[in-house]
Order: structure tokens, then sequence, then C-alpha cells
């Protein structure tokens, strides 16, 4: 795995915990993506992006609101995501 | 978050002039040199512009989070008191999440015309070191010149091509 992923991958996680911490906020993609982009270089591509969101998703690290009337998917951290963060 | 070291300028300022700093480094979009001169002028802190730098990319996140908190904490405290729970939840997660996005942007902006600075910077240093490269040059011409007698107009449009080049 890239390093610049594996550092997109911590600061995503970073950045959830850092909104769960507060109050229990999700944060919507179209943030977390400008957020992760203007900080991680090389920048991450679109499909980049899309691995790392399904791979955290898969391993249950992070989750999202379900909202039908928004398309711009809003996330949260869970339990494994906090785990592996601190690991 | 591991405790910051105590020469940085995170453990150098209150928390009052660390809100300061922050404020004009990702809302105002003030420039690294800008802020550093202000530490320095207001809080009487001396810093490099790493030191400022790296303030920003430890501590902006949490800033924009406690922001986009207080905010979404006074959007229910002005709600009607009647709502339900949970559309009081969703309000407060939609000015959380506005808020949050508001000064992510900023901060890109910030980001942006600081890499652009950085990119200026360089580019005149490159400038630099050609100037004297062609410098260094003419002045061999002339040295050669001195050792043969003199500058002859050849050697003056020697010099005059190597300093335009």
């Amino acid at each position: 795995m890239s390093s610049h992923v594996n550092q997109a991958r911590r600061l995503l996680l970073n950045i959830l915990l850092e909104a769960r911490k507060r109050g229990g906020y999700a944060i919507p993609e179209s943030t977390l993506k400008l957020e992760i982009c203007s900080k991680v270089r090389p920048q991450l591509t679109d499909l980049e992006w899309d691995d790392l969101r399904i791979e955290l998703q898969q391993r249950e690290y992070i989750g999202h609101i379900p909202d039908a009337l928004d398309d711009d998917k809003k996330f949260f951290i869970k339990e494994a995501g906090e785990t592996a963060l601190r690991s | 978050m591991s405790k910051p070291p105590s020469n940085s300028l995170y453990a150098r300022l209150t928390p009052k002039q660390r809100d300061q700093v922050l404020h004009w480094l990702i809302v105002e979009a003030k420039s690294l040199q800008w802020a550093r001169d202000q530490i320095e002028a207001n809080c009487g802190v001396d810093i490099s512009l790493m030191g400022v730098s790296r303030f920003l990319s430890s501590h902006g996140l949490p800033w924009k989070m406690d922001r986009a908190k207080e905010a979404a904490e006074l959007a229910a405290k002005a709600a009607p008191k009647d709502i339900e729970e949970k559309i009081a939840q969703g309000l407060k997660q939609r000015e959380f999440e506005k808020v949050f996005s508001e000064l992510t942007v900023k901060e890109l902006v910030s980001l942006r015309r600081l890499e652009i600075a950085g990119m200026k910077l360089e580019v005149d240093r490159r400038k630099l070191a050609l100037l004297e490269k062609r410098l260094a040059e003419a002045q061999t011409i002339v040295a050669e010149a001195k050792s043969k007698g003199g500058l002859t107009p050849e050697t003056l449009k020697k010099i005059e091509e190597k300093l335009r080049a």
C-alpha cells in the first residue's frame, strides 16, 4: 500500500474521531475529500479515494448516515476504526 | 494528541493567542510571514516560519472542529424548544457540517496561497543562482582580459553577452 494512501487513511480516521469527540458528528464525503486531498501528497486519485472508502467501510472502521435526500454521504467513525487508529 | 514540546508555538501562546493565530491563518488567509511578524510583535514570541506552519498543520483541524461545534450548539439553542430530539440533532449536524466545510474551504485557500508563495520563493532562488553564475563567468572574462593587457571592445561584448544570456 502506498504511503500517501496510508497517510490519507490515518487522516480520514483522525478527522472522524475528532468529530465524534465533539458530540458524535458526521462529516460529508465532499468535505472529507477536500480536507484529505489538500494535505496528502501526492494527491489521491478518485479511484484511490473510492478504494480507501470502500475498504474502511468493509472493515467496519467507518459508517455513514443514511440520507435519501442527500447524495453527499455523511461518514462517522466506528469502534473498530478508533481501535485501528490507536494501534 | 501527545503533549506539544515546550518550545513549540502552541506551548508558548495563551489559548486566546492560539485562537487568534489560527483565525489569521485559516479565516483571514494571512501568510505565514505575516502571522510570524504579528506573533512576535503582539505576543513577544520569536518563532520560525516552519514553527508557524507546524502549528497550523497540528492544530488547524481541532480548531475548525471546535468552531463548528460551537456553531452547532448555538443553532440548537436558537431553535424552538418544542422540536423533536431527532430534528434538533439533525439541525446541529447540518450546522456543524456547514461551518466545518466553510472553514475547510478557507483553509484550502490559505494552503494554496502558501504553496504558491513557496513556489515563488523557489523561482526567485533559481533566478538568483543563475544571475550569480553569469556574474562569476563575466568576472572570469574580466580577469582574463586584465591579465592579457586590458579590456577590448570584443571582451566587453563577450561580457555583455554573458550577462544577457
